[in-house]
């Protein structure tokens, strides 16, 4: 592959086009990174707003209507819907994982089955995360399993 | 929970008027046939019986088959949650019918019905065990298969 950088003062935003015959795997992978390189999501701590960088983001949790950001350090509430986020989200790294829950597959470490014959995930930050069984399907497409 | 009420509640309205319709016209039956009165009396009775035990099967079946679906209860999939409950529901109305025809089929002794219904436990249990233990062997290999492409992400990047 070719990579082929143009700085100039006189580019006011940075842009990135791709040549190619036909997107495979790779480049379709960092058309993903691209995508949601520079996306920001909007999450509230204590009334204060806060832009969150898309990659900083471990999962998405639904509790009592209420959608929660997990970050490595922080906690946020999110006034979005979950089924409109993952709507939002499809074409990237994020992932359905269960009612409750979308996951960003790159902090995913491993998987291992769980009692009951579903799937417990584990986060590069030691976190544990149920992975229902109706969405693994899902998940082994994104991953291209 | 709303959504099993719901759809339960449409499937037993549906369910017992089929019921009342048969009983309607099985109370016939001895009139059409000429019965004694001692004959209609044995019929009648057989007939509450059967028809207050076709509804109570019907409910149940109809209340767990909605259950199996909705819930996670056994963190199956779809497929295989619609085979454990359509494989319930069947031997369910397998029974239920057996039991609510026997008084016009004397061969079907209330121990056959017995040994009928202990046999429905007994498979209903082998499959709910069989379904556990395929489910599982499933998610083993499908956490196999994602750890592996996991890994190679990872050796990639």
């Amino acid at each position: 592959m070719k990579l082929t950088i143009d700085k100039n003062e006189l580019y006011l935003d940075p842009e990135i086009i791709v040549k190619c015959k036909e997107i495979d795997d790779v480049l379709q992978d960092i058309i993903s990174y691209i995508g949601i390189a520079d996306k920001k999501m909007i999450g509230e701590v204590d009334g204060e707003l806060f832009f969150i960088p898309l990659n900083n983001i471990l999962y998405f949790e639904s509790v009592d209507k209420v959608v929660y950001i997990y970050t490595d350090k922080q906690v946020y509430r999110s006034s979005a819907k979950l089924y409109v986020l993952e709507e939002q989200l499809a074409d990237t790294y994020f992932s359905r994982v269960s009612k409750t829950t979308i996951l960003n597959l790159k902090k995913l470490n491993s998987v291992r089955s769980a009692k009951n014959a579903k799937l417990e995930g584990l986060l590069f930050n030691k976190e544990k995360i149920l992975i229902s069984r109706q969405y693994v399907a899902e998940i082994k497409k994104r991953l291209g399993v | 929970m709303k959504n099993i009420i719901k759809k339960s509640f449409t499937d037993i309205c549906v369910s017992l008027t089929l019921i009342l319709i048969s009983t309607l016209l099985a109370s016939l039956f001895p009139y059409v046939m000429s019965y004694t009165p001692a004959q209609r009396l044995f019929l009648y009775d057989h007939l509450f019986r059967h028809t207050a035990g076709l509804s109570v099967f019907s409910v149940a079946g109809i209340v767990s088959h909605h259950f199996i679906m909705q819930t996670e209860l056994f963190s199956a999939s779809k497929a295989m949650r619609r085979v454990i409950s359509t494989v319930i529901f069947a031997l369910c109305a397998f029974f239920v019918l057996l039991w609510g025809f026997s008084p016009f089929f004397p061969f079907v002794s209330k121990t056959y019905i017995l040994v009928g219904i202990a046999s429905f436990i007994f498979i209903s249990v082998i499959v709910m065990i069989i379904c556990f233990a395929v489910e599982d062997k499933i998610a083993k290999k499908d956490a196999e298969m994602i750890n592996k492409r996991l890994n190679e992400l990872r050796e990639e990047k």
